[in-house]
This record gives C-alpha cells, structure tokens and sequence, in this order.
C-alpha cells in the first residue's frame, strides 16, 4: 500500500507551536502582572497598617512606663523601650521568595527627639501659692476647719505654775481631728529615793535578835537608854518638780506615740509649744485637708491655777492675683514613610500620645496630662495637670527599618506650688503654645470635649495665631476660690540607641 | 493498496478541531478566572472612639484613611442613618483624623457599623455600639 501526503501549499507546522508559546507566555505575564499590580500593593498595605499599629502598642507601652516612673517619683531610675521603625523587607529564603518583585518593599521611619517645633505649657491663674514669707495664722479653740495642707499646728501650754506642777494637778489636752488624737499632758515626775524603815524595841534582847536577823539588809542599830531601834533603807518613790510634758498620738484608734516626752523638766511661767505638723509625730502626712480640729481641755486645777493650752495652725502660702508660669513640653515623634498606606506621625507629648497625618487633623490616641472634674457636691471643680515634659537638651534621630532602643531617665519630679488643700484657685487659663495650626485645633478640640464631658461650669476655649487654651472661672464667676489646682512638673531625658539603620 | 478518496487530513483536522477547542476553553476559563475576578479592594482602615455624653454620642477618628461620604454608608440597627450625622454641626462630607462625627439620636447599646461602598461590593469597615 503506498500511502501519498498531498503537498501543502504553505508549510504551517512551526506556526501553531509558536502560536501556542505566545499564549502561555502571556497567560503567564497577565497572570504575573496582575499579582504585581493588586496582590503586592494589598500585601504591602496590610503589612503596613499591622506595622502602625504596633507602633502605636509601643508608644503605648512607652507612656505607661514614663507614668510609672512618674507616679513612683523613681527620680534618677531609667527604663527602656523599642520601637520597630519599619515593616522590613522579605525575611523567607527558598521557593518564590528569590524573586524579590512578587514581595512587598519594607517601609522605614524615623523616630526623633524634640524634632517638633518648640510647644509650650503656659499656665495663669490666680491661686494660692506656697510661700513661707507670709504664712496665715488660725487660732483655735473654737474648732477650726483645715482647707489646705497646714505647714503647723502648734499647740502651747502656757501659764504654768508650782501647783500644776505638783502630784496633786492634773493636766491635759485633747488635739483631734479625722481619724487622729494627739494627747498633750503634763506629768508630774516620779523621784526614787531611800527611805529609812525604823523598827523600835522596849527590850533590848527582841532588838539585837531581830537586827541580826536583817543584817544583810543594812539594819543599824541605835539604842537608847530605855529602847532600841533598828534603822533599815527602802526604795520609795515621790512625785517631785521636774515634770515632763508628754505627747501620745493616736491613728486610726492606734497608738503609735505613747507617753513621749517632748520637755523634761518642764518650769513654771514658761510656755511650752508643740509643733504637731513635725514630721516626729508622723501626722503631717497623717492630716488631710479638709479637716476639723478640735481641742478639749482636761485639768484639775487648784482655783489659783491659771494654766491654759491653745493653739494655731498657719498656711504658708501667698494670695497671688496673677501667677503664670510656662513650661517648653518636648516630643518625642515617630514619622512614618510608608510605599502602600498613608504615613501617620505618632508623637508622645506631655503624657499624651497624639497621631497627625497629612490627608487630615491631628488628635490623640491617649489623651495628656491636663484633665477636669467636678464636684457638684461642693461646686469645687478639680483640674489636674501633670507637666510630664521632655528635656530639652535632649536631641537625637533615628532612621531606617530596624528596631531601635530608647532608654529615658526620670530627671525631676516636683509638685508645682499651687497650695495643697480645696480650692486654692479663682480662675485658671491653661494654654498650649504652638505654630503648629493642626496641633492647636487638636487641643482646642480636648479643652472644649473634656471641660464639656467632666461638667464644668464657666469655661471658654478659644484658638489663636500662636495658641490654644481654655479658661475655666469655676462655679462662683465672683471672687471665690472654687477650683483646686493640683499640679506636678517632671522632666524626662531619653537617648536613642540605633539598631542599624543611620545613627546622628 | 490504493485507497480511493484518502481520508488521513480528516483526522488532521478533528485533531486541529479538537485541540483548538482545548486551548480555546483553556484560555477562556483562565482569562474568567483572572480578569472577572474583581483586583483586591482597598477596604479604608480606621481608628475611631466612641462616647456618649448627655445623650449624644460622639464618634472620634484616631487615624487611619479618610473616609468619603459618597463611599460609606453608616448603618445603626440595620438601618441606613448616614444623613443623621453630623461634623461641627453640619452633614459631613468626608470623616478625618481629627474630626468627630456627633448623634443625638442613638440610644444606648445600639450597634453602628461603617460600611465601604466604594468597591466592587459592600464591605464593612468598623463595628461599634454606643456605650
């Protein structure tokens, strides 16, 4: 059988298999293409958004630490933290992954100390300020109510005499208030001495035999013409002229001073004075205002007896019309440079940690240190503000992908000297000094929603070229002191230390 | 043997027939498979914090994408309430870090979700319920 191929006019063998790549091949490009244009950026992108949230736990991590070192008053202790600055790069070896295209790029950043522009804390008011140049004098008796922190309370014995002195008086005073007694008295003092116990005998046999009995105990013998006496020492006890006043404090219905004697030998017409605010007794930090003191008087006296106890608590502070102080914050800022998502700036500032991005405002993701309340049962409104800055000789800045340590010192912790106790303040303006325009929007934002959450009455908030702040006038709009100001400055110093990445 | 009408290019051509139809069907379910698929949408991923104070509630962006009123609807209860928000007092146009979206007409306990409708399909972006 001969089998014949009718010839072909055109050869067209080669063309299908050409044909047939062509279409893989650009089956393999489309499917490719697509994975580059869709599937990387929408990798990168959640990498990113997981990656700024945990810089955000971090910065999160960061101020509870600093907050513990403030609220421990660890001045000096130093704590450390991480930040990771960027998402990296591919991190698998193997498989696919030795294409670098099909991986998303690693984002970076940098974190930076005091990079933003200067921001200050400006504080007037017109309050109660410490001051010892001055200090307010209150008697009591009658009972007196305590509105701040005394600096002392003296209680004075005065008018003594021989007579309250003796075994017979009897004298004391009862200092109390919240939970304390303080207990002020005068106690004759108890004298040892030799007494000499005489045993008379009309025999004279009975006495030698019964001083040869108590030989041992000193008996001498005298004898007399007609009797005998046998003369033995004993210890006996008399209240005599040096009398001590003491001190015993009570708290919480515990003694923890009993008896102590503040004056030995203690002198008639001299006054005697006992500081109860000495930090020897422990009620200093025992007394909190607002407190009532009362003092009660407990003697028997001889009707001659004039002797009295008093006393007077004093504040040391002065009434001061306009008291401003300012204060330069700090930041501490991580900028962040992302490929797939937007780039938020997270930034921490006076206890706060606030984010701020391009496509909008700023606002914070914790709020500061600057919080209201209000007590509508005394109409005393509460503004607490914790001045938690960052020192400003601090410098540094990190940059690149790598996770970077930064250690902060706990520098300073004072109370500012706003006078402690109840209301201490007539008006306050707190302000935040920036040129930031975003920043200041963010703070006239907290002002006006945290004044409104918290109640309080009387305030205005506004937002200038170059500052935002609120003004709160309390509950009185009149001349009363209804605010208390409870502040604190502490200065944190970090230092950056670069893992990789570029280090100035 | 001399066959008469040879049929050997039939068989070539119910092969060609055969085999373009593979390709073809192929071709056809890999291009459905990759071109209707619809491209990875980009579902807005934002922060918010939610309070009610007075019997408003208050809804912050603490950062994240910005999100258009024309893309998002606001469900509360399963119901559309986008209109009854407002910013600074007036119907919001857009929702940024830093703005704050206010409601004086959620009750408490009643569940809020922002939905993206933007995309291909509707997408929730964030679940809340008013404390």
């Amino acid at each position: 059988m001969t089998i014949t191929r009718r010839p072909a006019k055109h050869g067209e063998d080669a063309l299908s298999e050409v044909i047939g790549f062509v279409i893989l091949f650009g089956i393999i490009v489309i499917v490719f293409s697509n994975f580059m244009l869709f599937g990387v950026p929408a990798q990168g992108r959640d990498n990113e958004i997981a990656h700024m949230n945990n810089v955000k736990d971090q910065f999160v991590d960061y101020k509870v630490g600093l907050d513990s070192l403030f609220n421990n008053n660890k001045v000096g202790t130093t704590i450390s933290n991480s930040f990771t600055l960027g998402t990296g790069g591919s991190y698998s070896t193997g498989a696919i992954s030795i294409i670098p295209m099909i991986n998303p790029a690693g984002s970076s950043g940098t974190i930076a100390i005091n990079e933003r522009v200067t921001e200050y804390l400006n504080i007037s008011s017109q309050s109660r300020i410490q001051s010892s140049s001055n200090p307010e004098t209150i008697n009591f008796p009658p009972q007196r109510t305590i509105n701040y922190t005394p600096s002392h309370i003296y209680v004075t014995l005065s008018g003594i005499s021989a007579n309250d002195l003796s075994s017979g008086a009897i004298f004391g005073t009862t200092i109390n208030g919240t939970n304390w007694v303080a207990m002020v008295n005068i106690t004759p003092k108890l004298t040892l001495y030799t007494k000499w116990v005489v045993t008379k005998f009309s025999s004279m046999s009975d006495c030698d035999n019964y001083c040869l009995l108590n030989l041992t105990s000193g008996c001498t013998v005298l004898k007399g013409a007609s009797e005998c006496a046998c003369f033995q020492p004993a210890d006996a006890y008399k209240y005599s002229n040096n009398a001590a006043l003491q001190l015993s404090v009570s708290k919480n219905n515990v003694f923890t001073i009993k008896d102590y004697p503040i004056y030995q030998n203690i002198s008639q017409n001299i006054n005697y004075t006992i500081d109860l605010m000495d930090a020897a007794y422990g009620l200093n930090s025992f007394i909190v205002p607002p407190d009532t003191i009362h003092l009660v008087i407990d003697k028997k006296i001889t009707p001659t007896s004039i002797i009295n106890a008093t006393g007077y608590f004093t504040y040391d502070f002065t009434d001061m019309s306009s008291y401003n102080l300012t204060l330069p914050l700090g930041s501490i800022v991580y900028h962040a440079q992302n490929n797939y998502w937007i780039s938020p700036d997270y930034y921490y500032q006076i206890g706060g940690i606030f984010v701020t991005q391009a496509d909008g405002n700023s606002t914070y993701k914790l709020p500061p240190e600057i919080t209201f309340s209000n007590d509508t049962a005394t109409n005393i409104v509460t503004v607490n503000i914790n001045a938690l800055v960052i020192d400003q000789n601090s410098r540094g800045i990190v940059g690149g992908n790598s996770p970077i340590q930064i250690k902060t010192t706990l520098k300073s912790n004072a109370a500012l000297p706003y006078v402690a106790g109840t209301a201490n303040t007539k008006w306050i303006r707190i302000g935040i000094i920036t040129t930031d325009p975003k920043a200041r929007t963010m703070w006239e934002n907290y002002f006006n929603y945290t004044a409104m959450a918290a109640g309080i009455p009387n305030t205005v908030t506004g937002n200038t070229t170059t500052e935002s702040y609120i003004i709160i006038d309390g509950y009185y709009t009149g001349d009363e002191y209804d605010i208390n100001v409870i502040a604190s400055n502490a200065t944190f110093s970090p230092i950056l230390h670069g893992i990789g990445g570029t280090y100035t | 043997m001399n066959i008469p009408g040879s049929e050997d290019g039939v068989s070539e051509i119910l092969g060609a027939i055969l085999l373009i139809s593979v390709v073809v069907l192929g071709l056809s379910v890999a291009g459905v498979l990759i071109l209707s698929t619809p491209p990875p949408q980009k579902t807005p991923a934002i922060s918010v914090d939610i309070t009610r104070i007075d019997g408003i509630t208050y809804i912050r962006h603490e950062g994240g994408d910005t999100l258009q009123r024309s893309e998002t609807r606001i469900v509360v209860n399963g119901t559309n309430k986008t209109d009854s928000f407002l910013r600074s007092g007036s119907p919001w146009s857009s929702f940024a870090v830093g703005d704050t979206l206010t409601n004086d007409q959620l009750i408490k306990n009643s569940s809020i979700m922002f939905v993206y409708t933007g995309g291909s399909a509707e997408q929730g972006i964030i679940s809340l319920n008013v404390p």
